[in-house]
């Protein structure tokens, strides 16, 4: 069985004239009635769900303009709702020397001592109570008597808020606007997405397809192969057709013949017996005129003409 | 502040939509790849069937030989055939001028993979031949 050693964390209350903090540990912030528009409503609603949306129009009107945030709890009957804007309490938290990070949960003033007795002395100048069940702030002048704070005995309530760290720059709608484009881009990447994927399907199925269909080897290699070869023995076909047609289409002359024709190893090898050595430059010229690679000898009448194919 | 807030959100969509282009990217150039690959192998087979056809069917150049050598100007030449493993080997050891024209002339302009040859003259009228066809 584990036990798990739960730190109690440091409470403070931050207010306007609130010395500086030289903590690292995390804490709670209550914040003074300074840092929070609040009002006590009666609303024909039961659930604080249904009052978030009327929380600006409540307050519209009422407070000077400003990018709020909105929050509401539930009292009885009542609705405490509250208007903070967030950036103005993130640059008090730093001025007062704390980190955002450090930051746990932040709480009002209002929720936390809402069961004041009587008047409570936060510095030498002033004090908190309640007027009306609202916690205000008030000069410790004007309060005849009461006592002085004692944080570290206070249990806190239930009633946590959050700060949007960047909620000045762009407001709720626009990120929900933000948001939905997103949306929209992300769907459509991964509609594209999956369309892309079963176009690769589909054309490795019909490569598949393809290689069964035309009896192809089993690996590209092997085809490759293959057809370099083929393509070796058309050429070579063609060589040996050409070759021999310019031959053949030849004009002998008198008691010329041709006498020997043979094909091995690429090599056509052709005689003609009869040949003179006139005639001899004669017949080589037309076969160089035809295109055709060859050496040649005449010895004792007999011209021997190989190709190379 | 612990608690997620919109920012965080549009932050986790921006990471998620790079995450699906950069996939998205690699998904494309995998299809392009694939594409090819099937192109290719398109142009091969292609190939690879008409050449195989000409120069390696077995069945289409014994039927071919086996017709030519029925032809009317051949029917009577006393020529030899024999089938081996890798083709088939005719050969005579005298043919008129005539029947060896029209033999060459029809082989050479037929598709055959000619290997070797001999033509030999061995008389005014009269030559010996031998000829190697693969498949």
């Amino acid at each position: 069985m584990f036990l798990k050693y739960k730190k109690k964390i440091q409470t403070i209350l931050l207010y306007k004239d609130s010395p500086l903090l030289s903590i690292e540990d995390k804490v709670n912030i209550i914040l003074s009635p300074e840092y929070y528009w609040v009002k006590k409503v009666s609303l024909p609603i039961k659930y604080v769900r249904e009052v978030k949306p009327l929380l600006p129009s409540l307050f519209e009107g009422s407070i000077p303009d400003g990018q709020y945030s909105y929050s509401a709890y539930k009292d009885g009957d009542d609705f405490y709702i509250f208007a903070y804007e967030d950036k103005s309490i993130l640059d008090v938290i730093h001025a007062k020397g704390l980190k955002t990070a450090q930051v746990q949960n932040i709480y009002f003033a209002q929720s936390e001592f809402s069961a004041l007795e009587q008047p409570v002395s936060i510095d030498a100048s002033q004090s908190m109570c309640l007027e009306e069940g609202i916690v205000v702030l008030l000069p410790s002048l004007w309060i005849e008597e009461g006592s002085d704070l004692n944080i570290s005995t206070l249990t806190l309530s239930k009633h946590k808020n959050s700060l949007k760290q960047f909620g000045h720059l762009v407001d709720n709608k626009s990120l929900y606007g933000i948001i939905g484009i997103f949306l929209f881009f992300i769907l459509a990447a991964t509609s594209e997405l999956y369309m892309t994927m079963q176009k690769i399907e589909t054309q490795v199925l019909q490569r598949e397809k393809l290689f069964q269909d035309k009896t192809l080897k089993s690996t590209m290699m092997q085809n490759r192969a293959i057809l370099t070869e083929l393509k070796k023995v058309h050429e070579n076909q063609t060589s040996f057709r050409r070759a021999i047609g310019s031959v053949l289409s030849l004009k002998l002359q008198g008691n010329e013949k041709l006498s020997l024709i043979t094909l091995k190893n690429k090599k056509l090898l052709i005689e003609f017996v009869n040949i003179k050595r006139v005639r001899e430059i004669q017949i080589l010229g037309i076969l160089k005129k035809k295109g055709l690679v060859f050496t040649s000898s005449l010895k004792s009448e007999v011209l021997k003409v190989e190709v190379k194919l | 502040m612990n608690r997620l807030n919109l920012l965080h959100v549009v932050l986790a969509l921006v990471g998620l939509l790079i995450l699906l282009n950069v996939f998205l990217s690699q998904k494309k150039e995998n299809l392009e790849e694939v594409k090819i690959a099937y192109n290719e192998t398109l142009v091969i087979s292609k190939q690879l069937n008409s050449l195989n056809d000409v120069y390696s069917n077995k069945k289409r150049v014994q039927q071919s030989i086996t017709r030519l050598l029925q032809q009317r100007s051949l029917r009577k030449a006393k020529i030899k055939q024999k089938i081996t493993k890798s083709g088939i080997i005719f050969t005579s050891k005298s043919l008129s001028l005539s029947e060896v024209n029209s033999l060459m002339s029809k082989i050479i302009n037929g598709t055959y993979n000619v290997y070797a040859v001999k033509i030999k003259k061995i008389s005014k009228d009269k030559v010996s031949f031998m000829m190697e066809l693969r498949w």
